[in-house]
């Protein structure tokens, strides 16, 4: 029956969803262990953005000059760090299966802790490495021009997040089960990922694809990424809407949904590959 | 109490590449499932095949054959792991003690697969404290402070102490567990074996797979003898035993 079928892939990700303490310390050693080595340990997912983000900041400003530097400062920052934590996201799932290959084969536990696991890998890389970025992009703004600060900027805001963490959601599951079976289409997603960055309006204004605009509108990972952007991006205009956002976030919270079924049906076949 | 009726499960295995060399010559048909389908890419091993089979509470079973006979993949099937291509599984399912890898980096301490451990598979079915846990393994490994350096830095006696006492940690009523737990130095092995005994004395159920006669004369009162994928002999354990080592290892 299609509605138990729904009840138990729900139940199951739930059930994953309240052992948060284990996936949570699984995740955060896992990030440990990546820089373990350096001196200034998880700090370089921070420093290695701000890096990237001054160089490009100073590059693109240079090609594509702005009557407002404070803003395309802003507007490039933000672009750059919630795209490169998107692209990140989808990269390291394709891999998830194999990562956790003997896990899943030799363990009962549910396939949707691993999904957790990676969901909150990624935040945390986030959190070290862009949300400072994004905070002092959004003070950078306010102490140019305050007048513009609404107070509706605080929903729309959490709106956009809980979009962002829906979508990793979905293209976590979706990359997975990409790389589990479709390893020859996997292979190249970095490829699509560079072209779509590099003719996204991710780093220079939409303004600028004059009539392959088209581009932008027809590229998913650009779309999420304007909802997530344009609430911090309060003093330039708002190409976003309130009722945007909301649909954005149901339309997401429903394909959150029939990902969750999909991937519950594939819990078996993925141990058997595994 | 488990059932396993008419059971049969089939594995895809991707075919890494394709040899110039006619393999099919060297095949023992004692080793390995049965490869009922074969392409370019993909082989359709039979791993299991048609297997009818019920484990009482307290049976104490020892699985006992040649390497890729279906003991690893029977003890899956009865954990859940896997679920049949066809036939019927019912009834409790068995807790696996199966892989052996730690489940964080061997860049991280013994520590952190500890705390890694608990949280994922103990802290909803224990009284004990994250901490009391680490105290514990701690004394009972013999590790002591070796426990604050990387896993890698270990010798492999010395991580195989430490995954054994994780493992045996948490005490369940049905337990499914697979060759080569708990084999480790001469100097461990009777701690081994005593905390073996204590483990599981605690246990209802118990179904080994292992190549080692004294643990399962130890562990086990039944026995099965399994042979591509099929249970090939069935009985108490010196029977089998002894029906094996006939049967088998003259050939």
């Amino acid at each position: 029956m299609p509605t138990n079928i729904c009840i138990d892939s729900i139940t199951e990700s739930y059930s994953a969803l309240k052992d948060y303490r284990a996936w949570s310390f699984t995740g955060w050693s896992r990030l440990r262990s990546r820089f373990l080595k350096t001196k200034l340990g998880t700090l370089w997912v921070l420093l290695a953005n701000i890096l990237s983000i001054s160089i490009l900041a100073l590059v693109y400003t240079q090609i594509f000059p702005s009557e407002d530097p404070v803003y395309f400062i802003a507007y490039i920052g933000t672009g750059y760090a919630i795209w490169t934590s998107m692209t990140s996201s989808m990269l390291s799932s394709l891999s998830l299966v194999e990562y956790h290959s003997d896990r899943i084969a030799n363990t009962r536990r549910s396939h949707f802790f691993y999904v957790y696991e990676e969901i909150y890998y990624q935040l945390l890389n986030f959190a070290i490495g862009c949300l400072p970025i994004l905070v002092f992009m959004f003070l950078l703004q306010m102490a140019d021009d305050i007048s513009a600060l609404e107070i509706m900027i605080l929903p729309r805001v959490i709106l956009g997040f809980s979009c962002y963490i829906m979508f990793m959601y979905v293209t976590c599951i979706g990359c997975s089960l990409m790389g589990a079976y479709l390893p020859d289409i996997s292979q190249v997603v970095p490829a699509i990922l560079q072209l779509s960055f590099l003719t996204s309006p991710v780093m220079f204004s939409s303004s600028v694809l004059g009539r392959y605009a088209l581009l932008s509108v027809i590229n998913p990972l650009y779309l999420i990424l304007k909802v997530v952007r344009d609430p911090l991006l309060w003093s330039g205009v708002n190409e976003t809407s309130l009722a945007t956002l909301i649909v954005c976030a149901v339309a997401l919270m429903a394909a959150s949904t029939v990902m969750t079924i999909i991937y519950n049906s594939f819990r078996y076949k993925l141990t058997s590959i595994a | 109490m488990l059932s396993l009726k008419g059971v049969s499960v089939l594995l895809d295995s991707r075919v890494s590449q394709t040899f110039k060399y006619n393999l099919g010559n060297g095949h023992d048909e004692a080793v390995g499932g049965k490869i009922v389908s074969s392409s370019r890419r993909i082989k359709k091993v039979k791993a299991i095949d048609n297997l009818t089979l019920e484990i009482k509470k307290g049976d104490r079973i020892g699985l006992i054959g040649h390497n890729g006979s279906g003991k690893s993949t029977l003890l899956k099937l009865i954990c859940g792991i896997y679920i049949p291509t066809h036939g019927v599984i019912e009834g409790e399912l068995f807790e696996p003690l199966l892989g052996r890898a730690f489940l964080v980096s061997e860049e991280l301490s013994g520590i952190d697969a500890i705390k890694a451990h608990y949280l994922v598979n103990g802290s909803r079915r224990t009284q004990m404290s994250m901490d009391r846990c680490i105290d514990l393994i701690s004394t009972q490994s013999g590790l002591g402070e070796f426990l604050s350096l990387p896993i890698k830095t270990y010798s492999r006696g010395m991580a195989e102490r430490l995954m054994f006492c994780m493992m045996t940690l948490f005490s369940h009523r049905a337990l499914a567990i697979d060759e080569g737990f708990g084999t480790t130095d001469a100097a461990f092995q009777g701690y081994v074996e005593k905390r073996l005994a204590d483990y599981l004395g605690r246990t209802d159920s118990l179904v080994i797979a292992s190549h080692s006669e004294a643990m399962l004369r130890s562990f086990c009162n039944k026995g099965l003898v399994m042979g591509s994928g099929r249970i090939v002999y069935s009985g108490c354990l010196n029977k089998c035993l002894d029906y094996y080592a006939n049967e088998y290892m003259h050939r």
